[in-house]
């Protein structure tokens, strides 16, 4: 077809405004475990044990070099504000701990993490439900959990029954519960924690399809609000959907960051040496 | 799901994937378009596509054809960001074939290339043979900045402006029109759903423009709202859904909230503004030009509210300072009485007899002394009625011992919690010692019966119940948080605890009073923490019985001591806490 006219005035395109400002600042952020069983105190080193514990020793003194390996190692990266940030990586790669120390969940090593606002994250749906507790109870003790007080659960009550169409089974013990409702409850509970910062560990597999779309729909709202998000999921799909940033992180270490589709198309391809269409494998769910 | 006919191997190829995805939930689109926001749940199923609209080298996208002869239509802008002859080639792949290629010039495009009749699934590639980095720091490469992408059902009134190529810097009025024409025929009702979540936003490239370039070419657009809006209105025909396709699942029209209907109302009249009188399109978008730019990256949300930024939170590999764990756990006291109210459900409604095991066990214990004591005809040197005495005693006897131990396996029974959601660490063993309170209430039922019987009865000294319980309280949770902070490492300090705790009811005066251990090894004997606070108990119960200030004074300090020793401990342990577990 035919270009647009030549007409058009040669002015310079201006320099964006300022970035949107920092949520996440992770610095040289590091975790060691200790491979295998922990032959920790046994009762005869006990009072040894207490001992060290009133003298601030903490980490107990490796019995063999090599019996600790760094699950991270050296992370550095920011989050701002907005930002959708997908983290692949394979088994082990770090990307559990990662999300576990930025949850607080796990101390790190060494390095330091920042955050500002309210960060929830759900490592694992219905975290926190307690069976012998009826539905109403639960949704309150696990709202509570992730920091909400009494008068902010009250006002997403309504909506989080709604949510999870449970209205019947309201006063019933979760643990008589079936199993499609127990998850339905848990993410209800979940999407309605109105985080600043959401952090999401392959947890959009719960329910039926429909479920799925409806959750789906909840988190998109979400991140459309301008809510920061990190997302783990082994699924290119989902992280499409959901970020535009992707962190790569490779025996805890960070091997690229960077706009969604190009890491993720490295990503790939490193998991599959010789691909003879790299666009066929694109779309594919990673075992 | 879709059934679909073998088009291509490549096709046919993803379609098996995106089965096994869960994600398969999201229906295809026929079109993309409204930028950035018609993005909204599609962005599973494309590649080379930005957010906010700008295409890279090559994209990739998957699109449902309609049923009816339709046209593959690309429409967008070739920026102007170094230099304005600036010139590239745009090739259109369908299923792997090239099926058009066409230069292009800075400013707006639409190519449009006729295709067979559907429905089916199509693979549309985009690729630029030269694209240009857009400024710093948004450094990417971009082909060009797309509006529209997708199939169009070609109405035969609509052919006629096939053959305007769409030059459209000194024509404004073609693609308003045809802009809201398509949006109007061709967005799946699916889509409109997401898309109303959020509210219409300008566009990237308007505004862009609309700043620097002085309206000589933002008269093409309509506002954006007005495209928006006319997404989300409730009469968009199915025309573009292909009939195998299931129907919408999610709600359109009945979910949206009230501002979105008032959208759509407003966009009209942008619309009939816009199409009917051109020279007042170039006043209608409603943007002016002193707004702010956005930025590239995330160009489209909401500024952030102040109080995000008033609080940091700092994670280091040290536990935070007490104060500010202080602090914490004030802020979590909702969770602490969640977390309190679950001990005791769980404790009274597991059985129906809940209450009743609560006090079972103090009421059998003192059954048992009292039937040997009068057979025996044993001594225990207590003054008062026996039965009260040590009924009282095995109450609060039992709170101590139930909450040490609870406190010390509080960490392990709260596993699931500790490992997956964070919350103040210290907040868990705090719970069983005002949970197990209910316990010690529910026991002083059957005592005050008790007490009615036998003819005894309180003084004055019954205020100071709450100051006889304290020590107990704290020295109860300084032994549970130091053996807690052990079995961590060794469960064998659970047992430790258990029998410490049996062989502690034998030294302290529960069953029998001090009057009764010799002289000369008593002060021994008043070492023990908890006998001060035993003793002081009766004293506040029973009218006529001693405080003993001097014994309770030294249980209160020495509580405080192991208290302190518990906390410095458990917190040198939460560092490590989830690892270890």
């Amino acid at each position: 077809m035919t270009p647009g006219p030549a007409t058009v005035p040669t002015v310079p395109v201006p320099m964006p405004p300022d970035p949107q400002p920092v949520m996440i600042r992770v610095s040289g952020l590091s975790k060691q475990y200790v491979r295998g069983q922990d032959t920790g105190p046994s009762f005869h080193g006990g009072l040894a044990a207490l001992v060290r514990l009133i003298r601030h020793q903490i980490a107990p003194p490796a019995t063999a070099i090599g019996t600790t390996f760094w699950a991270l190692d050296n992370v550095s990266f920011d989050v701002r504000y907005g930002e959708r940030v997908g983290i692949v990586g394979r088994n082990g790669a770090g990307k559990s701990t990662l999300l576990k120390i930025l949850s607080r969940v796990v101390y790190p090593t060494a390095g330091e993490a920042r955050f500002h606002g309210r960060l929830v994250s759900l490592l694992e749906v219905g975290t926190g439900f307690h069976g012998d507790l009826t539905g109403r109870e639960n949704i309150f003790l696990n709202a509570s959990i992730h920091g909400l007080s009494r008068a902010e659960i009250d006002a997403r009550f309504t909506s989080i029954v709604d949510f999870a169409d449970v209205h019947d089974f309201l006063d019933t013990p979760v643990k008589r519960y079936s199993r499609g409702m127990h998850m339905r409850l848990a993410f209800a509970v979940a999407v309605h924690l109105d985080p600043d910062i959401l952090i999401l560990d392959e947890v959009l597999s719960v329910g039926d399809a429909e479920f799925q779309q409806k959750c789906l729909e909840r988190v998109q709202a979400l991140v459309a609000d301008g809510r920061t998000l990190l997302f783990v999921s082994h699924s290119a799909n989902a992280l499409r959907a959901f970020c535009d940033r992707c962190i790569w992180l490779e025996d805890g270490r960070i091997r690229a960051d960077g706009p969604i589709e190009p890491v993720l198309a490295a990503f790939q391809q490193s998991r599959r040496p010789s691909p003879p269409d790299t666009q066929a494998t694109a779309g594919a769910p990673t075992a | 799901m879709y059934t679909v006919p073998p088009v291509t191997s490549m096709a046919s190829m993803q379609q098996g994937r995106r089965n096994t995805d869960p994600l398969s939930a999201i229906d295809l689109p026929s079109v993309i378009e409204n930028l950035p926001t018609g993005l909204v749940g599609y962005g599973t199923q494309g590649r080379g596509l930005d957010p906010d609209g700008w295409l890279a080298q090559s994209s990739a996208f998957e699109l449902m054809q309609p049923m009816t002869p339709a046209e593959l239509l690309v429409q967008g802008k070739v920026p102007v960001v170094d230099h304005p002859g600036f010139t590239t080639e745009l090739r259109v792949l369908l299923d792997g074939d090239e099926v058009s290629r066409t230069s292009l010039g800075t400013g707006w495009f639409a190519v449009r290339t006729p295709v067979a009749a559907g429905p089916t699934q199509r693979h549309v590639e985009l690729q630029f043979t030269a694209v240009q980095r857009l400024p710093a720091p948004d450094i990417r490469l971009v082909g060009a900045y797309a509006q529209r992408i997708g199939f169009e059902a070609r109405p035969v009134s609509q052919i006629q402006s096939d053959a305007v190529p769409v030059a459209l810097a000194t024509n404004a009025a073609p693609v308003s029109t045809l802009q809201i024409e398509a949006t109007r025929s061709a967005l799946p009702a699916a889509n409109a759903g997401l898309v109303s979540e959020s509210a219409p936003l300008p566009r990237l490239l308007t505004e862009l423009e609309q700043s620097h370039e002085a309206g000589v070419q933002i008269s093409a657009f309509v506002a954006p709202a007005a495209v928006a809006g006319t997404t989300t209105s409730p009469d968009v025909p199915t025309l573009a859904t292909p009939s195998k396709a299931p129907a919408p699942r999610v709600p359109t029209a009945s979910a949206l909230p009230p501002h979105d209907v008032e959208v759509v109302a407003s966009a009209g009249r942008d619309e009939v503004a816009a199409g009917n009188s051109p020279a007042h399109a170039v006043a209608a978008p409603g943007n002016p030009s002193s707004s702010p730019l956005p930025v590239l990256r995330t160009p489209h949300l909401p500024p952030p509210p102040a109080r995000i930024f008033a609080t940091q939170t700092v994670i280091g590999p040290a536990a935070a300072p007490l104060r500010e764990q202080l602090q914490e756990m004030w802020r979590h006291r909702h969770l602490f009485q969640a977390l309190v109210w679950r001990n005791i459900r769980v404790e009274f409604d597991a059985t129906r007899l809940g209450s009743i095991w609560a006090i079972a066990r103090p009421l059998l214990f003192a059954a048992v002394f009292t039937f040997f004591r009068n057979l025996s005809g044993a001594n225990t040197y207590v003054d008062i009625p026996y039965v009260p005495y040590i009924f009282s005693g095995l109450l609060l006897w039992t709170y101590f011992t139930d909450v040490a131990t609870n406190t010390a396996s509080a960490i392990r029974s709260d596993l699931g919690l500790l490992t997956k959601v964070y919350y103040p660490r210290l907040l868990t063993p705090l719970v069983p010692a005002v949970s197990n309170l209910t316990t010690l209430l529910i026991g002083m039922v059957p005592l005050a019966g008790m007490m009615l019987w036998m003819g005894l009865h309180p003084g004055w000294m019954l205020l100071l119940m709450p100051v006889v319980l304290l020590p107990v309280v704290v020295l109860a949770l300084g032994i549970g948080l130091v053996v807690s902070s052990l079995s961590i490492e060794d469960r064998d300090w659970e047992r430790v605890l258990a029998y410490s705790l049996t062989i502690g009811l034998w030294i302290s005066p529960v069953i029998y009073s001090p009057e009764m251990i010799p002289q000369h090894v008593r002060l021994f004997y008043q070492l023990n923490p908890v006998a001060g606070p035993l003793l002081a108990f009766r004293a506040v119960l029973f009218d006529g019985v001693p405080f003993p200030f001097w014994q309770w004074a030294y249980s209160a300090v020495s509580s405080c001591l192991v208290l302190a020793l518990g906390l410095r401990v458990f917190r040198q342990t939460e560092v490590r806490l989830v690892d270890r577990l």
